[in-house]
């Protein structure tokens, strides 16, 4: 049975913890919770996709309809906070893109290299676990980048998307994101650490 | 670190608060000191990684967390 949360008013860890409850007392395959605060969207997001769920955002004004979808279709255990760490059993590969055109020489060319190459990420399938954003690449996260609705995709089919708080404050970029978590470089090298597999772009 | 704390430095900080509810005043008091809500922004670290990012000290926060949550009334989970 789908359920819904109303946790507005509530900061964290409020929303995860009722949301964690929620799961343990009814093993939704759906649930749909509701936050005004973007931590608790992010940290809702993040332990949905924990727990093997398909999330998806969406804004309603000050509001964020977090939307997770079970992805097996069937009811299972809570997963342990391990989870969170490595997520399902699947190869790991993580992607870092560090800047916002592929290759140097022709910077038009560049550019149009780095989103078709965005664009075809997808054909790795489940296998692709994160894509970390650094320095120019998290420019690709910002309203108004030409890459947003690829990102997007991604992130709607599970890959996890991380952007560089430092790049972003540097930038003056922080308030523009639009996509991904904010992460730092711990987050960045454990990630390194526990992937499978890591491609430096 | 009491050797019976129910509090271990591999738990997360969620692990902890939704074991131990009571502690989660406990985090918000090392809110200041982290410079962060600690809540928001590492809830899924492991309290190890936490005191080392923010620059706690662990034992001390391990101390107090063990004291609150062996002084619960029960844990929710």
């Amino acid at each position: 049975m789908p359920i819904e949360l109303d946790c507005r008013g509530l900061a964290c860890p409020g929303p995860v913890l009722q949301t964690k409850e929620a799961l343990e007392r009814e093993h939704p395959n759906t649930i749909k919770v509701t936050v005004d605060n973007e931590a608790s969207k992010q940290n809702v997001t993040r332990f949905l996709e924990s727990q093997n769920f398909e999330v998806t955002v969406e804004r309603e004004g000050s509001l964020y309809h977090v939307i997770g979808k079970n992805k097996s279709g069937e009811t299972t255990p809570l997963k342990g906070s391990a989870a969170l760490e490595a997520g399902p059993e699947r190869k790991k590969i993580m992607v870092m893109v560090a800047t916002d055109r592929m290759g140097y020489g022709d910077d038009e060319l560049g550019h149009k290299l780095l989103m078709n190459f965005l664009k075809t990420l997808k054909e790795m399938g489940e296998d692709l676990w994160r894509l970390v954003l650094v320095n120019n690449g998290v420019k690709l996260s910002i309203d108004g980048s030409e890459a947003l609705p690829t990102l997007k995709e991604l992130a709607q089919t599970g890959v996890h998307i991380l952007v560089c708080g430092t790049c972003l404050t540097h930038f003056d970029l922080l308030e523009k994101k639009e996509i991904g978590e904010t992460t730092n470089m711990l987050d960045i090298v454990t990630s390194m650490q526990v992937a499978d597999k890591v491609i430096n772009i | 670190m009491p050797s019976r704390s129910p509090i271990d430095p591999e738990m997360t900080i969620l692990d902890v608060i939704s074991r131990h509810r009571k502690t989660e005043a406990v985090f918000k008091k090392y809110d200041e000191q982290a410079g962060v809500c600690l809540c928001c922004e590492a809830l899924f670290e492991p309290l190890y990684r936490v005191a080392d990012r923010y620059g706690l000290d662990l034992q001390k926060l391990l101390n107090d967390l063990g004291e609150v949550a062996t002084n619960s009334p029960k844990p929710l989970s």
